[in-house]
């Protein structure tokens, strides 16, 4: 008796409903659109990855390995990639996998009309998509491009069925099909999403019946869900919640190091910054380590390069260690005494983890060593980003870089090359004509060790050059009950629920 | 007819809305192009994105062509959403009136309630806590007040869901966020309009008749003295959409009020148009409704 009253309590109350087989995910922003070619949010990614596949797809240390190609074939000129397909696989409506199916997915993607965020990744390289064989099919590019596999591999290369693009056209993204271990079934906008195993997935059903995604926008209520149990998994923790999350036995933390680097650039236009003295002053100014155990934690680590340690082609260079007697002797060589200086220093608030309060740790630390800085705070990212990347870039602005491919072109050329000088997002205006031959010429280098040679060498320049305060990359921690295992989440910040399992 | 001609007349107000909604959405620095190219397209491909979506043609011409749109019904695509904005604005507004709909009962409920007790026993120790109350609810910060709610409600003892959307025990903290700050408002007008009404000769007639005090509350006093809590409503309900945007993000509700504000951070022009064109519709409707209440509370009130 005592313990039929105990469960229709614990039924009136929702408990003891936690469906094992059901995942339920929290999400912070309004999905935009479940269309793999014309989306830039993470959240939405976090789902799309659930239902698609690519060509290729990202390991978890952020190599392009096979997904529904099973092998390629690169040609020595570096132009043509012909893949050949994996057998037997079907879409969600049931239109088989094959060479067409690639073919319409890039030729939807090359149409002259669309512009969208997928077609800035292909247009620019890919000049054409062919049919070669039932499960072969070619691509051909305008000209050598080595990191193509990485791009493959991006959401926006997720395959779609040929037969849902004639069905649903442009709003392929509320129905959308693909091949992946979960299938579509209810989007209710604002509030949640449902997917649910695909039998039929060529690598075999996944372990978890149903995924349930919520859109929960503030931080602290999600924190609260998953403390109530009302939440499986949380993403993009910040590190003052996971404190408040560290002591619960119920709940497992995992902090996964990502390819976003975070640096403050530097207005190379402006005088007394176009002084390489002056930016090594600078550099060697601020107490880097000090600012990382103090806000992010001992085990991350000061940036020596400028792409991420997981990212293909980082080289360690050197760090910028704190000390203000060198700082102090560089600027007078230079011919300044730090209280010359004022700096403007801008950043984004609440854009990055902990970004304001970075910014301002950085700040103090200039000030303590007798520099003037104003700070300004953008509330809103959009206005951040043509104020301080087109109208007037300040002395300084904080950015967070995370190329998704993976790899030092997608890390070096938009941030460091001098084509983008004064451009989004070279924000420093940095061009220095070495490092910029030597990112187009990895391009065209046919061997691993031969782009990571090009790489290594524009590196180390950068890392003299200074054209940033370099601070590190930043990791992403993870919040999820104790009984799920294997959450996946890819240095591109991706989430990945393939193998995720639920006691 | 009254109503008929009150509705003519807010076709004005609602151009007057679209003109400063759509130059001022503009006038703010920001690119919507770049947003939906993402940060790691090139220029050709955001200049591009923005002749597709007529942002290269002169603000006037964009409002022309946006007019003559409207009057067809069609309030564009959402550049975010990809799907048209009016189809969005229905999908969430249930959401947002279901919320508003529960905050004004509690905040009605526990407002009068609270205001009649501190009028009648006016002075006293509850008169005072009444206004402390008052205070606190107008002066809460709703962001604080949901977290309070949910640590208490949700995380330590459990009853609540901490957030959500689908049932009703989903809906009581999120409507107690938004009801407590109108329960302090309404509670201080309530108060100071009983104490008015009171004055009047014809309640010392009422009372000198030998009516009792209960019956002089109910049939003479509060329905003189609830006129004016009902214009104040109708006028809060601007206070209320904008309470309800945090309201809404903390508890995760899937209502209008926090679209429009991501869709201004995201600088998603046709969507902010629909919403605040909508959301002004709303509040014009409503006043409307509470003048028309007014002549039903009170028959005194006629319109020609």
């Amino acid at each position: 008796m005592k313990r039929t009253i105990a469960m229709l309590v614990a039924l009136v109350l929702g408990f003891g409903l936690a469906q094992s087989g059901t995942l339920r995910v929290l999400l912070s922003s309004q999905l935009s659109t479940l269309e793999p070619q014309n989306t830039t949010d993470t959240d939405s990614a976090a789902v799309r990855y659930q239902i698609y596949n690519g060509l290729l797809t990202m390991t978890a240390s952020g190599q392009p390995v096979a997904d529904l190609a099973q092998s390629w074939n690169i040609s020595d000129d570096g132009i043509t990639y012909t893949f050949t397909l994996r057998d037997g696989v079907k879409f969600h409506d049931g239109t088989p996998l094959n060479a067409a199916a690639v073919v319409a997915t890039f030729n939807r993607l090359l149409e002259p009309d669309r512009n969208t965020s997928g077609t800035a990744y292909f247009k620019p390289i890919l000049a054409s998509v062919e049919e070669v064989s039932e499960l072969q099919v070619r691509f051909r590019l305008f000209e050598p491009f080595a990191p193509f596999l990485n791009t493959l591999a991006l959401s926006t290369g997720h395959i779609m069925s040929p037969a849902a693009i004639e069905q649903f056209g442009e709003s392929y993204g509320e129905h959308p099909i693909g091949t992946g271990p979960y299938r579509f079934v209810e989007w209710v906008r604002g509030e949640r999403l449902v997917l649910e195993r695909f039998d039929d997935y060529f690598d075999g059903p996944a372990p978890l019946a149903r995924i349930e995604y919520r859109i929960v926008p503030e931080a602290s209520t999600r924190v609260a869900l998953l403390e109530t149990g009302e939440a499986d998994v949380i993403l993009r923790v910040s590190p003052d919640e996971a404190a408040r999350l560290a002591d619960n036995g119920h709940i497992v933390l995992e902090t996964t190091p990502t390819s976003r680097v975070m640096f403050l650039a530097i207005n190379l236009t402006r005088a007394p910054f176009d002084d390489v003295r002056v930016r090594h002053a600078l550099n060697h100014a601020v107490d880097v380590r000090g600012i990382i155990d103090a806000l992010i934690g001992p085990d991350v680590a000061q940036a020596d390069s400028p792409l991420a340690p997981n990212v293909f082609g980082y080289a360690s260079i050197k760090t910028y260690e704190h000390d203000e007697q060198l700082a102090r002797e560089l600027l007078a060589e230079a011919g300044y005494q730090p209280g010359d200086i004022t700096i403007n220093l801008w950043s984004p608030n609440g854009r990055y983890v902990q970004d304001a309060t970075l910014t301002q740790a950085v700040a103090q630390e200039l000030e303590d060593f007798g520099i003037h800085v104003n700070i300004r705070l953008f509330g809103d990212f959009a206005e951040y980003l043509v104020t301080g990347f087109i109208e007037d870039r300040g002395d300084m602005m904080l950015v967070g870089w995370a190329p998704s491919s993976l790899e030092a072109e997608g890390g070096l050329y938009q941030i460091l090359h001098g084509d983008r000088a004064g451009q989004f997002a070279n924000n420093s205006g940095y061009n220095n004509p070495i490092v910029n031959r030597l990112i187009e010429e990895a391009r065209a280098e046919t061997t691993d060790e031969g782009r990571i040679a090009k790489y290594a060498e524009a590196q180390e320049i950068i890392m003299e050059d200074a054209p940033w305060i370099f601070l590190y990359a930043q990791p992403v921690i993870t919040a999820h009950a104790s009984n799920v295992h294997n959450v996946i989440i890819l240095p591109s910040e991706q989430l990945v629920l393939r193998t995720t399992t639920k006691e | 007819m009254y109503v008929l001609r009150r509705l003519l007349e807010a076709v004005p107000v609602l151009i007057a809305v679209t003109f400063i909604v759509f130059v001022s959405v503009r006038l703010v620095p920001g690119d919507p192009a770049r947003t939906i190219a993402g940060p790691e397209a090139g220029d050709a491909t955001v200049e591009a994105i923005r002749k597709d979506l007529g942002l290269d043609r002169p603000v006037l011409a964009q409002y022309v062509t946006f007019m003559a749109r409207i009057s067809t019904g069609d309030l564009g695509n959402s550049y975010y959403y990809k799907t048209p904005v009016l189809q969005e604005v229905l999908r969430r507004f249930p959401a947002t009136l279901y919320l508003a709909a529960a905050a004004i009962v509690i905040s009605l409920v526990i407002g009068i309630g609270i205001g009649t007790l501190s009028a009648v026993m006016r002075g006293s120790l509850a008169d005072r806590g009444t206004l402390i109350f008052a205070i606190a609810g107008v002066s809460m910060p709703s962001f604080w007040l949901a977290l309070i709610l949910i640590i208490v409600f949700a995380v330590n003892l459990g009853w609540l869901p901490a957030g959500g959307y689908g049932t009703w025990r989903h809906l009581i903290l999120p409507a107690l966020t938004l009801g407590l700050f109108g329960a302090g408002t309404i509670a201080r007008f309530t108060r100071s309009s009983i104490l008015e009404v009171l004055q009047q000769d014809y309640v010392r007639t009422a009372r000198s008749k030998g009516l009792r005090f209960r019956a002089v509350l109910r049939k003479h006093v509060l329905r003189n003295a609830l006129i004016p809590v009902i214009t104040l409503l109708g006028l809060q309900l601007g206070a209320f959409l904008s309470r309800a945007v945090v309201t809404e993000t903390v508890f995760g509700w899937p209502g209008i009020a926090r679209v429009t504000v991501t869709a201004v951070l995201d600088r998603d022009f046709p969507l902010i148009q629909g919403t605040v064109l909508w959301l002004a519709l709303v509040f014009i409707v409503t006043n409307l409704v509470v003048d028309v209440l007014y002549s039903l509370i009170d028959p005194r009130i006629r319109y020609a």
